[in-house]
């Protein structure tokens, strides 16, 4: 199986395509306002809800342990939602014009072990500047999947299925110790010519500090306060972390790892133009469809394309804009990449385990 | 011992919550049961709106949270404008004992038809509404040291109003000295009256500068015969105060006799290099070079953080002070007031102070 790439537009096409998509994105955000500050204030009071009746309910587990089930899906809910509907999508920037004191990209703090910050910097920047970028995009197969040809195999390769469930479970840890890896702090040769704007033992400390107030809050904590029950609710809070790695992991792998999903080489993208830029976005993209609470459950990374196409437009203006896209892709013979969530997920799997094989 | 639990207090919060306090945390709740709550603002209801001399003048309800303030003070009024939360500074014009006995304040909020803040608030507040100031701030104060010359121009009445009226009992001279251009740009008109007949001490000169010319330093040591043992409090446009208060002070007054404020809006021109300060954690630095401002700060050999530098990842997302500066990607310009702006498609087309938003550890 060989990813083909369609046919390139040229130039001018190129130059039409980011007009059209600049139009687009022009007059999305003049519509901004007060329907964003109303859903953002909306969202945030029901993930509290989850969070706080999911603990509150774990405290009644007593009476049957039956009762840990529901309280642990409100709580992977509540973390969910706050991970990424709210997370991804606030620190992305796309609430900064509503001016909240902390809702916004410079002071919001997530409920995961990665520094808010430290994500902003590989995920905002490098990843969404050299999407699927062979060798750019450390996003692309984590440093440890080998999703494409133009990596070299290696025999860790063959085993590669079981890596991906491994990173799927241990997913947050996997982001939060991102960066340290690119920058090889802890083990490995530092790569030469590799730039960083803090210090590694700034990254050090904010990976501690944040990891120690992540595992302090859910397995000491709160566990303490409940203290008849510490043991259950110790259980419910990592079962719920757990849910939430699998679930965000899964999500993101659909949103750039289907089998369809185009690579690039740094070549291509040298002096890059903004159309070319939108172009590689749609290629190296993938979305999935389904009702409106999968969107939000995905922090709407089910239109992983739009995303990409403007990462700091409110995401749930995403579905209403797939359309548009959509036709504008399909103007310019660009692969729109689309299909149910189960479909998508198939192809991932497949897509890890044809290249986990020379 | 307070400050260790201060401390523990917020490694708490940053744990439990991931922010900085427990009413943060619990925003989201307070809000349905106080409408429109907002942590770290006081929230204020206006009681009523009245459009005078180009100026609304608010009437606001206030609980008992919010700290009392010294005449002269001026406040942020925060308003949420099309789901934006947009703030600007004013003085308070109302008396002390307003607040202290009615928990009313007043602030008169000069209409700019093309402000993006104040030239949407008569179409947006109505009596009823809520707003959210924050404390009181500035030392620009009434020290109750006499003789005293207030003198005033423009909307820069309304700190000196709120120091007229606060005073409860005169027992020295005097003067208040009120510059407006005609008689329907004159604020508080129905006042003056009121406030002569309560103190026969005050010499009260309201002077319309339409029929009796510019008020200028030396009309007022000349024809007004100001007294240069007395103590200057001065408000108004920048000019008028700098002009002002070395006037008085090459005549001779203290330097420590003269307090001014002021206020001015800054008309851009075109094409010139605007000069930027760029405060960097407790420094501050002086932008040369040209460009954007993050190209600037580069040049004059700053490590400011960026990422992509096409205004998408926020890395460089800078608190602005005050200034106008021009989005390089889609040519708006910002308004004059506080703000955030992405340094890598931000150009300074007047004076601009940016400071860069502090990490919270």
């Amino acid at each position: 199986m060989e990813l083909k790439q369609s046919q390139q537009p040229d130039a001018v096409q190129l130059q039409a395509l980011a007009t059209e998509l600049d139009q687009l994105l022009q007059t999305e955000k003049a519509a901004l306002g007060e329907a964003d500050a109303v859903y953002l204030q909306r969202l945030v009071f029901w993930q509290r809800c989850c969070a706080l009746t999911g603990r509150l309910g774990l405290l009644l587990c007593w009476f049957s342990w039956w009762w840990l089930l529901p309280c642990i899906l409100l709580l992977a809910l509540a973390k969910i939602l706050d991970n990424m509907e709210i997370g991804h999508n606030v620190l992305h920037g796309q609430y900064d014009f509503l001016r909240h004191p902390t809702l916004n990209s410079q002071r919001f703090e997530w409920d995961i072990v990665c520094d808010a910050k430290s994500w902003q910097r590989t995920h905002n920047f490098e990843h969404h500047t050299y999407t699927n970028i062979i060798g750019e995009d450390r996003d692309f197969g984590y440093g440890l999947l080998r999703l494409s040809d133009d990596l070299r195999w290696r025999l860790q390769n063959s085993w590669q299925l079981f890596t991906y469930f491994v990173l799927s479970t241990l997913f947050q840890w996997g982001i939060a110790y991102h960066e340290l890896a690119a920058q090889r702090v802890f083990i490995g040769k530092k790569k030469p010519g590799r730039f960083s704007q803090i210090s590694d033992r700034q990254l050090k400390k904010a990976f501690f500090t944040k990891a120690r107030r992540q595992l302090a809050k859910d397995y000491l904590f709160y566990p303490l306060l409940c203290w008849p029950v510490a043991v259950p609710v110790l259980i419910g809070n990592f079962a719920a972390n757990l849910l939430r790695n699998w679930w965000t992991s899964t999500v993101i792998f659909c949103g750039h790892f289907t089998e369809q999903a185009q690579v690039f080489q740094p070549e291509q993208c040298q002096n890059e133009s903004r159309g070319h830029w939108y172009y590689r976005q749609i290629l190296g993209s993938s979305n999935f469809s389904g009702p409106r609470w999968l969107h939000i459950l995905t922090g709407h990374l089910s239109c992983q394309i739009e995303h990409h196409l403007f990462p700091d437009l409110p995401a749930w203006r995403y579905p209403a804009l797939s359309a548009k896209v959509q036709q504008i892709a399909h103007k310019y013979g660009i692969a729109y990449n689309t299909g149910s969530f189960f479909r998508q997920y198939l192809t991932v799997l497949k897509r890890i385990w044809r290249y986990s094989w020379p | 011992m307070p400050a260790i639990f201060q401390t523990i207090y917020q490694e708490l919060c940053q744990t439990l919550f991931r922010q900085s306090g427990f009413t943060a945390a619990a925003e989201p709740f307070l809000r349905q049961l106080i409408p429109a709550h907002r942590a770290g603002l006081y929230r204020a209801r206006i009681l009523s709106i009245t459009p005078q001399a180009g100026c609304l003048r608010l009437r606001l309800k206030v609980s008992r949270r919010f700290p009392a303030f010294v005449a002269g003070q001026h406040l942020q009024l925060h308003v949420e404008l099309n789901g934006r939360l947009l703030e600007r500074t004013f003085s308070i014009c109302s008396a002390e004992q307003r607040l202290s006995e009615l928990r009313e304040l007043e602030l008169a909020v000069q209409i700019q038809p093309q402000g993006r803040f104040t030239g949407a608030l008569p179409g947006t507040l109505c009596p009823g509404m809520y707003v959210h100031l924050s404390r009181p701030v500035g030392d620009f104060c009434f020290e109750r040291q006499l003789p005293a010359y207030l003198i005033a121009a423009g909307s820069g009445v309304t700190p000196l109003f709120s120091m007229l009226s606060s005073i409860s009992r005169l027992t020295q001279p005097m003067t208040f000295i009120y510059s407006f251009r005609g008689q329907t740009r004159q604020l508080f008109a129905m006042e003056w009256a009121a406030l002569q007949a309560k103190f026969p001490l005050l010499r009260l000169v309201l002077w319309d500068s339409e029929k009796q010319g510019r008020l200028t330093p030396e009309r007022l040591l000349g024809e007004l015969q100001a007294d240069l043992q007395a103590h200057f409090y001065l408000c108004g446009p920048q000019q008028f105060t700098v002009d002002f208060s070395s006037a008085l002070l090459n005549a001779g007054v203290a330097k420590a006799a003269i307090r001014s404020e002021s206020f001015g809006i800054v008309v851009p021109p075109n094409g010139e290099i605007q000069p930027v300060v760029l405060q960097l954690g407790q420094q501050s630095h002086q932008l040369g070079g040209h460009g954007s401002l993050l190209q600037r700060a580069e040049q004059t050999g700053l490590t400011v953080p960026y990422g992509c530098r096409r205004g998408v990842c926020m890395q460089c997302l800078c608190e602005k002070n005050s200034g106008v500066v021009r989005n390089l990607l889609t040519g708006e310009l910002s308004d004059a007031g506080p703000g955030r702006i992405q340094l890598c498609v931000s150009e300074a087309v007047s004076p601009v102070t940016v400071k860069s938003v502090e990490i919270s550890a």
